[in-house]
């Protein structure tokens, strides 16, 4: 396939909470990770993407700033922003460029620093209506869209908590994670109830953290590697209006999930790994649903007798997801594609998934949403 | 800055809703009517999500609906008028609009889905001149058919 698209090279900084390091520092670090990984130096990078939200730090002109650190050779750098799918779209964006052939080599960092405390959209003391009478509350959305799912099919409290249980176990094998402790059901259902049913243990935290990821033609990868994890198809979606019903919440990840498998010639079923936004638990058992791994209303049942487990039907993130790699948001979408290339690589340790040879993610942000599929 | 009714209320915020001016009234959300195909929308917009029809009027959306899911929060967000716990809703109102709200006047544990609610004033605060301040909340519907 002469307009393939080659993951290179991946780099992560420990996401946890770094206060001694500035935004800059976490991005280049990633950076240099995943050129050594990709065996390049930074001056074949042609082209550069920033994904961040913008917590702590200069609120403009970061990518300028990081990818600076690491060398100036006048190459286009493209700051991206789609809240928590930053730096997923950004990836897009530069397999986008690739295929166009307008690059043979790109390079994605993800970035951010973020306050302690309770998510709130608009942030904290935002003085909007929404935010004074308590309605913006990130883990609320959550909450509310797993209410939805329990009146709906049943869906119980345990069948959520049981998603933070199997994230942390997958935690512990992840020297890159934030929480590397094991807990109980028993831990996760009475920790400090924050939105019903969602209790403190079923909350990503917020983190500092720093992803990287480079992209390249086939015809590069092929000078630098003889085994390439190839980025297979991708597609970005936003919320939609139907029938009479403004979208809600994140965008159709069903239909997005659907061209992504058409484009890469695969089914549901040939997934062998998976990375979800599981920013609170109702994530990963909704969005198992959506990408059609179970049939609506059975993701519940479904995890909670094991079936996304790294030895389930559908491993789903492996690496502790969101709720215990950590969620620093800009970094977020790299660091899962970062764990799916190291499992398709077969380089996952304790963690690896048994002939994981096709691998998807699906990251969003507030409205956003990407599936991407991978490949060896 | 707003101002306040002959019954010294006035809204939190101004554009939002209205303060019924007869008592036993309910306040109603200020919303968009596309004049072409007649679909509401929540708050204000442009351009319709229908048909594209440019230019949409303002209307006054229906104070009843049904909840179409909710959560009680139990921590306070900072710059919250609201204390924990509290109940917050997406509310289907009877002219279609999904509207996203604090629930009031409501045992925690009788909230659910399906519940049909309406439209009432929640107290904020007096302004300097001892007005009262009032935001919108929802509350179960008082003459539940």
């Amino acid at each position: 396939m002469s307009d393939g698209v080659v993951v290179l090279g991946v780099g992560l900084h420990p996401f946890g909470r770094f206060p001694e390091k500035t935004i800059e520092d976490l991005g280049r670090e990633a950076a240099v990770a995943a050129l050594d990984d990709a065996g390049i130096e930074f001056k074949a990078v042609e082209a550069g993407y920033l994904g961040r939200v913008g917590g702590a730090g200069p609120p403009v002109g970061v990518g300028m700033r990081i990818f600076g650190e690491l060398g100036q050779h006048g190459m286009p750098i493209t700051n991206v922003e789609l809240a928590c799918g930053s730096s997923s779209r950004a990836l897009m964006l530069a397999a986008d460029a690739i295929r166009a052939g307008s690059a043979e080599v790109a390079m994605v960092i993800g970035v951010e620093k973020m306050e302690r405390g309770m998510l709130q959209v608009g942030g904290a003391g935002a003085t909007n209506y929404a935010s004074v009478m308590g309605l913006n509350v990130m883990p609320a959305a959550y909450g509310m869209m797993a209410q939805r799912h329990m009146a709906d099919y049943g869906t119980r409290p345990e069948h959520f908590a049981q998603v933070s249980v199997k994230s942390h176990r997958n935690a512990v094998h992840n020297p890159y994670a934030q929480y590397r402790i094991a807990i109980t059901l028993e831990e996760v259902l009475g920790s400090r109830m924050v939105c019903d049913p969602i209790t403190l243990y079923q909350c990503c935290p917020t983190s500092d953290g720093a992803s990287a990821v480079i992209l390249a033609s086939e015809a590069f990868a092929r000078t630098r590697t003889t085994a390439p994890v190839r980025m297979r198809a991708w597609a970005g979606g936003s919320p939609m209006y139907t029938s009479g019903r403004e979208g809600l919440g994140e965008g159709p990840t069903a239909l997005v999930a659907k061209r992504a498998y058409e484009r890469a010639g695969v089914g549901p079923a040939d997934i062998r790994v998976t990375q979800v936004h599981d920013a609170f638990t109702p994530g990963e058992i909704l969005t198992i649903e959506e990408l059609g791994y179970v049939p609506h209303g059975e993701g519940g049942p479904f995890v909670f007798e094991g079936g996304t487990e790294i030895t389930g039907k559908y491993p789903v993130n492996t690496d502790g997801g969101l709720l215990s790699r950590g969620h620093p948001m800009g970094a977020t979408g790299g660091a899962m594609v970062t764990e799916i290339v190291r499992q398709l690589r077969g380089d996952a340790g304790p963690r690896q998934v048994a002939g994981a040879n096709v691998g998807l993610v699906q990251n969003a942000g507030i409205g956003g949403v990407n599936v991407m599929i991978f490949d060896k | 800055m707003t101002v306040a009714n002959a019954a010294g209320m006035a809204p939190i915020r101004e554009g939002l809703f209205v303060i019924p001016e007869q008592p036993g009234a309910l306040p109603q959300l200020l919303g968009s009517e596309c004049p072409a195909c007649r679909t509401r929308f929540a708050g204000k917009r442009a351009i319709c999500l229908e048909c594209a029809h440019r230019g949409l009027e303002e209307c006054r959306l229906s104070p009843y609906g049904v909840i179409h899911t909710f959560t009680i929060i139990h921590q306070t967000p900072k710059g919250s008028v609201m204390e924990a716990p509290y109940a917050i809703a997406q509310v289907q109102l009877e002219d279609g609009p999904i509207v996203q709200t604090a629930l009031l006047h409501v045992p925690l544990e009788s909230v659910r889905v399906g519940l049909p609610v309406e439209m009432a004033l929640h107290d904020v605060k007096r302004d300097d001149a001892g007005n009262r301040v009032v935001a919108y909340v929802f509350q179960p519907r008082r003459d539940a058919r």
